[in-house]
């Protein structure tokens, strides 16, 4: 992989994500200019992540789209919401559009909103991917917190949570408008996935140039994230799975392939198979771990219920 | 602790009630059910498929009949059985008649569970009227429910504050009302509930917890100076294996130094004080994020 950038693309060289502010001055999804070195160094730290530009700009894994149903059907009679989190990167061979990858999720809260909890979540998931992010060599700003998903405790409120505008306005504060997704299950159509005729998913962007982050308006739908499968280095049906394999899985969006939906519709989800087991009993949100340390927010035993 | 030891053994009791009343329904059933209403422990599915034996097979005494038919048509509702429903309401109208109040009540809760709401409404403005039973409190905590249903926030909140000038120590509906001022996310008016219940219940360290909470959520150094307060006598009332106001005190330690430059040494006391009883937790929960945590917690003695 060089370190010169696509010739096609803009005269401006690749970036980093450092000063996105500055995204309401650029088009669609490339940003500011950066120094040489800075350039380089980007480039160099990209590399050592396994890219995918076939599947999509942005993706979510089907095992990310079932873990957040989960969550939701723990606690139907209240809303939820939690953290999106993947791998996101520039590709300069495609004028530096912006990949989002999401794959996993970690479920934040079920009762009301806490500042308190969020900002402990943060501390801990931020850490832990951090190491994460170490141990591979790996730039933090490449593997993180993507966005939120939520769910209201309604299932024919198709507003946007509160909460969760609140969380998101902070991640696009923090990263870029182009790098923060907002995620809502439908719970009506929960009952479609299941039976493989639809995915209970929308999506939200900030809209690149202008709006407010804090104002539910400014979030406009997407209709171009798509959920993929993941390949055969997932820690699928497996009772332990350790930290190492599930990095290996975690950062390879290569394996990622899409969905056949022309075919199969939404078969793939295999919603219906995984829900069968009960996992939801098993998926632990961060209030469930504050009151129980035992109960790990990464939620790796789920992976035994994934059947590939 | 009291309290939380209390609820602690409830819980362990449960699975043994549990077992003993599925194994022998004549003998241990009731009983089970009246241990689920004291500790208040919802459990609606033991309810209709452990009250349905002992109704069909009549083994109950006619004294507490009426009751659990009630608690049934209830809980049925909560399981979207309308049928069973029905068949219960029908039971106890032949018993208490079409007039009873009580049963109307439950008449409009089925209306409910059938999505029909504007026969709901007019059976609890039936009782309602003014000849009737105006203070009704069941028929004007329904129309709260519609409300909430219906997602009538604002309605529901009018409705709630003046059921809450008539039925002022109903700590349910307090938590309610917070829980509907929390949602829009008002938490000026959610902490005013919250002051009501703990005046209701001062061991209750939940309460606490939540209140500190909601007062860390408006944020600003005099809020959660008084959250750092509130999570202590949280921890007070409960143990020190109480992670999660632990971690609040830790928070609130974190939020407050970001004004100032050094921790104070009681600051810094507070911090490995909690810090400590917080690995201890987890390592006694053999929790896999203790090293995580270890880390975490590493960061906040940090100096500027």
């Amino acid at each position: 992989m060089s370190a010169d950038p696509n010739p096609d693309a803009s005269s401006q060289p690749t970036t980093d994500d450092v000063n996105d502010e500055a995204s309401s001055k650029s088009n669609n999804n490339t940003d500011q200019p950066n120094t040489q070195t800075e350039q380089k160094s980007a480039n160099d730290v990209e590399c050592k992540l396994n890219k995918n530009t076939q599947c999509g700009q942005r993706t979510c894994t089907v095992y990310a789209h079932n873990k957040m149903i989960c969550h939701a059907l723990k606690h139907l009679s209240g809303s939820v919401f939690g953290l999106l989190i993947g791998t996101t990167y520039k590709d300069p061979r495609s004028s530096n559009t912006t990949y989002c990858h999401v794959m996993d999720v970690i479920p934040l809260q079920h009762t009301v909103f806490s500042a308190m909890v969020i900002e402990v979540a943060f501390l801990q998931i931020e850490e832990w991917l951090s190491a994460l992010c170490k141990a591979h060599n790996i730039s933090g700003k490449h593997a993180r917190v993507l966005g939120v998903y939520f769910a209201n405790n309604h299932g024919e409120d198709v507003n946007k949570n509160t909460s969760a505008i609140i969380i998101a306005s902070q991640l696009v504060a923090r990263y870029s408008r182009a790098s923060v997704l907002m995620c809502q299950i439908v719970s009506d159509r929960i009952d479609m996935a299941y039976k493989g005729e639809d995915c209970a998913l929308d999506w939200y962007m900030m809209s690149p140039k202008s709006g407010d982050a804090e104002n539910k308006k400014s979030w406009r739908d997407i209709d171009d994230v798509f959920v993929v499968q993941s390949g055969d280095n997932a820690p699928s049906g497996k009772n332990i799975v350790t930290q190492t394999q599930y990095e290996d899985w975690f950062l390879d969006a290569a394996q990622l392939q899409s969905l056949d939906v022309a075919k199969q519709r939404f078969n793939e989800l295999r919603l219906q198979a995984f829900l069968e087991q009960k996992p939801e009993q098993q998926l632990y949100d961060f209030d469930d771990h504050l009151d129980d340390p035992s109960k790990d927010w990464r939620n790796f035993h789920l992976w035994q219920y994934v059947k590939q | 602790i009291l309290q939380f030891r209390s609820k602690i053994m409830a819980l362990s009791q449960l699975e043994e009630k549990r077992t003993d009343a599925f194994k022998d329904v004549r003998k241990n059933g009731w009983s089970y059910l009246l241990f689920l209403e004291q500790e208040s422990l919802h459990k609606p599915r033991d309810v209709v498929q452990i009250g349905r034996e002992l109704l069909d097979k009549n083994w109950i005494a006619t004294s507490n009949k009426w009751r659990l038919l009630e608690r049934l048509t209830i809980c049925s509702l909560e399981l979207d059985d309308v049928t069973l429903a029905a068949e219960c309401i029908k039971q106890l109208t032949s018993k208490f008649g079409r007039d009873s109040n009580r049963v109307r009540v439950l008449r409009g809760m089925f209306y409910e569970g059938k999505n029909d709401f504007t026969k709901a409404n007019a059976e609890y403005d039936f009782i309602l009227a003014p000849k009737n039973d105006p203070n009704h409190m069941m028929a004007l905590k329904r129309k709260i429910a519609l409300c909430i249903t219906q997602r009538q926030s604002v309605d529901a909140i009018k409705l709630l504050c003046e059921y809450l000038k008539l039925y002022g120590s109903d700590r349910e509906a307090w938590k309610q009302l917070f829980m509907l001022y929390a949602q829009i996310h008002n938490y000026e008016l959610a902490k005013f509930c919250l002051e009501e219940l703990i005046t209701i219940n001062h061991n209750d360290y939940v309460l606490f917890q939540t209140y500190a909470e909601t007062l860390y959520n408006l944020g600003g150094d005099q809020h959660v100076t008084n959250a750092l307060k509130y999570f202590s006598q949280a921890l007070l009332l409960s143990s020190d294996s109480n992670t999660r106001s632990l971690w609040g005190i830790m928070m609130c330690v974190r939020a407050l130094r970001e004004n100032k430059k050094a921790l104070q040494s009681e600051q810094k006391e507070l911090i490995r004080n909690c810090s400590q009883k917080i690995v201890q937790k987890y390592a006694d929960s053999k929790s896999k994020l203790v090293d995580n945590v270890k880390n975490v917690l590493m960061t906040f003695l940090d100096d500027e």
